[in-house]
């Protein structure tokens, strides 16, 4: 706003100009805090809890500050604070409650110095409630300028810098797998490739629409995307080209089903650093139940060789596993395990909540199933972690990351922000699982993104329109689950996933106490392990 | 602070923001660390006071440096500036570079044409 009002972007020197110490972030009102009478009048300075979750983990307390997610260590006199404003003073809130604190009612000031006064001194409490407010786990009233009022949305600012494409670059699977949401490859149109014009466009759009982005991403995706092997060739070398000219570096990922791996292919692929993520659901048993053939065959005995190859050759790039886990699939650990012996460098889990066909979604019962596993596979990785060693389950790691950044989400993922799926044809569409649905096409990589669905879009898919998502403190972490999956459930990609919503608090408050517990006695992990990651 | 620890990196930024640790070396540096808890203004009521991404004003620009972050980042110039959208659009034709013409910037009287 400030280029908008005329004024320069430099106009004073800024390194110069820093708030000297703590004075500046007390108005008046907040420094009489500490000083004021025991005896305050009725009515007047009161106390209440902002919008957090207090837990413990490893015999400490600590507070995570839902509205801006950050995460704070309690001594024993602040834990005590919080404590004594919690309605009806009980136990921690179950993870599966979603609001736990936020408008309890007031408590006056006067009766929180009482109630500490006999085993701490006015200056401790009047410190402890400065500190507590300041990382806004409390908030005052009573003081000029601690009104509350409704947030302000804000919508991202535009244009939003491109970083990733996701190439549908075969609209054809030679997989029938049963579960998939592209209609066994093709998303029900006319199978084709994508052509190389086409992908070079793609290429281009990508980095006229990068921003200031030095690193952009292309994925490629199907349909199985090594049915459209000479593609990905030319297009890696043009992309090369092209970032070059731009500036740029190009960083190219696959999704693949792995049946089309020989030792050439893995060649090409380590030598151009393109990370590979292999989709296989655990051992033949479970993998064969829906990853087949058209005609029903299991791929199991075909991919494993392959796989095995690509793990040994492929020497640049980590690969993963990616497993779906639909209904009847909660063999979690055994998948895992089965998966990690193979030589996948990591592992992560998709679990199905939502099927076109709901006979291969997880039922409910299901998914808490899954989340035990996903309890055991943590606390595993917990140890590991301590010892400073890795341990390849994905969708902690994931998670973790966001967590030690405090990401603050209003939107859950980037699609239509940042990430875009490119259709065999060019169509540009809101993610790559929206491929060929012309209600989510967004433009093409020829003609440009379209600006007005795209801001049309994020208007109305902010976190602020999900009634679901108002009170529950992990809604700037999931900020309402994938779009798709909302369409295939609620029939609109703006709803919440509200079919999930207790489970992924507790999947959300397992990360949390998984990540005090790392934090506090090795937080040497984080830059070793989860920041390198680049995911976050 | 003592009653309370950062653990993630986002709480780590309160509390640089709250200590005042001194700057990084690197100006760039520096506006970022500044920015950490701050969570820019409002544009809807502009001029005039208004409430964070929260609702509370912790996170506004603090009224000293309020101009400061205005001209870091995307946030609104404090209110001693005239409306630029609606009511004084051309106040800053005159001053292209405001460490050379900010004398250019001249008061208004609105109750004057």
């Amino acid at each position: 706003m400030s280029h908008a009002h005329g004024l320069p972007h430099n106009f004073l020197p800024l390194s110069h100009l820093l708030p000297a110490g703590a004075a500046g972030i007390f108005s008046p009102a907040m420094e009489a805090v500490v000083e004021a009478p025991l005896c305050v009048p009725p009515d007047e300075p009161a106390v209440l809890l902002s919008d957090i979750r207090e837990f413990a983990a490893g015999g400490s307390s600590y507070v995570f500050v839902v509205d801006v997610t950050a995460v704070f260590a309690l001594d024993g006199l602040s834990r005590d604070i919080l404590h004594y404003l919690r309605p009806g003073k009980s136990a921690p809130a179950p993870a599966t409650e979603g609001r736990q604190a936020a408008g309890a009612g007031y408590v006056l000031l006067k009766d929180i110095f009482c109630a500490f006064e006999g085993t701490h001194d006015r200056q401790q409490i009047g410190e402890a409630l400065r500190e507590l407010r300041s990382i806004r786990a409390i908030r005052f009233s009573g003081f000029p300028g601690e009104e509350w009022k409704t947030p302000q949305r804000q919508l991202p600012p535009a244009p939003f810098p491109q970083r990733s494409l996701v190439l549908n670059v075969a609209n054809d699977c030679n997989l029938g797998c049963s579960y998939c949401f592209a209609a066994q490859g093709d998303y029900g149109t006319p199978k084709r490739m994508m052509q190389e014009e086409t992908a070079r466009s793609s290429v281009d759009f990508l980095l006229a629409n990068s921003a200031d982005q030095k690193n952009v991403t292309l994925v490629f995706f199907g349909g199985e995307p090594l049915m459209n092997l000479g593609l990905i060739r030319r297009v890696v070398a043009y992309a090369g080209e092209a970032s070059a000219k731009a500036g740029k570096h190009v960083d190219f990922t696959m999704t693949t089903n792995a049946t089309g791996l020989t030792t050439e292919v893995i060649d090409f692929l380590s030598e151009n650093r393109i990370g590979v993520s292999v989709s296989i659901d655990g051992p033949k048993e479970y993998n064969d139940l829906r990853r087949t053939y058209k005609n029903g065959m299991g791929s199991y005995d075909h991919v494993r060789p392959r796989i095995l190859e690509l793990l040994h050759r492929h020497k640049t790039r980590p690969v993963a596993a990616r497993a779906t886990l639909t209904h009847g699939i909660t063999a979690v650990e055994e998948c895992f395990w089965h998966l990690l012996d193979m030589g996948f460098h990591e592992v992560g889990f998709a679990p199905v909540t939502s099927s076109a066909q709901e006979d291969f979604a997880l039922t409910s019962e299901e998914l808490w199933t899954v989340l035990e596993a996903f309890r055991k596979l943590s606390d595993i990785y917990v140890e590991r972690a301590l010892k400073n060693e890795s341990f390849g389950f994905s969708n902690l790691s994931n998670l973790l990351g966001e967590l030690h950044t405090g990401i603050s989400k209003n939107y859950p993922c980037g699609a239509g922000l940042g990430l875009l799926g490119v259709g065999a044809d060019g169509d540009l569409y809101l993610c790559h699982r929206f491929s060929e649905s012309p209600a989510h096409r967004m433009g093409s990589v020829q003609e440009g993104l379209d600006v007005a669905r795209q801001t049309d879009f994020l208007s109305r898919a902010h976190l602020s329109n999900k009634p679901h998502c108002g009170t529950c403190w992990v809604r700037h972490v999931c900020a309402g689950g994938c779009y798709h999956e909302a369409n295939t459930h609620y029939g609109s990609l703006y709803h919440a996933n509200a079919h999930y919503c207790e489970w992924i608090r507790s999947w959300i408050d397992l990360g949390l106490h998984a990540y005090a517990r790392i934090m506090e006695s090795n937080p040497d992990f984080f830059p070793q392990f989860i920041e390198k990651r680049g995911a976050v | 602070m003592k009653h309370v620890r950062p653990l993630n990196k986002k709480a780590q930024n309160f509390e640089k923001q709250l200590t005042g640790q001194p700057p990084a070396a690197d100006p760039k540096e520096s506006v970022s660390a500044m920015q950490g808890a701050n969570l820019g203004c409002s544009l809807v009521f502009d001029p005039g006071w208004e409430t964070d991404a929260t609702g509370g004003v912790t996170g506004l620009c603090q009224p000293v440096e309020a101009d400061l972050y205005g001209c870091s980042d995307d946030c609104w110039w404090p209110a001693q500036v005239p409306d630029q959208i609606t009511n004084f659009p051309d106040w800053a034709d005159k001053c292209a570079a405001a460490e050379r013409d900010w004398k250019n910037l001249d008061l208004l009287n609105p109750n004057k044409p």
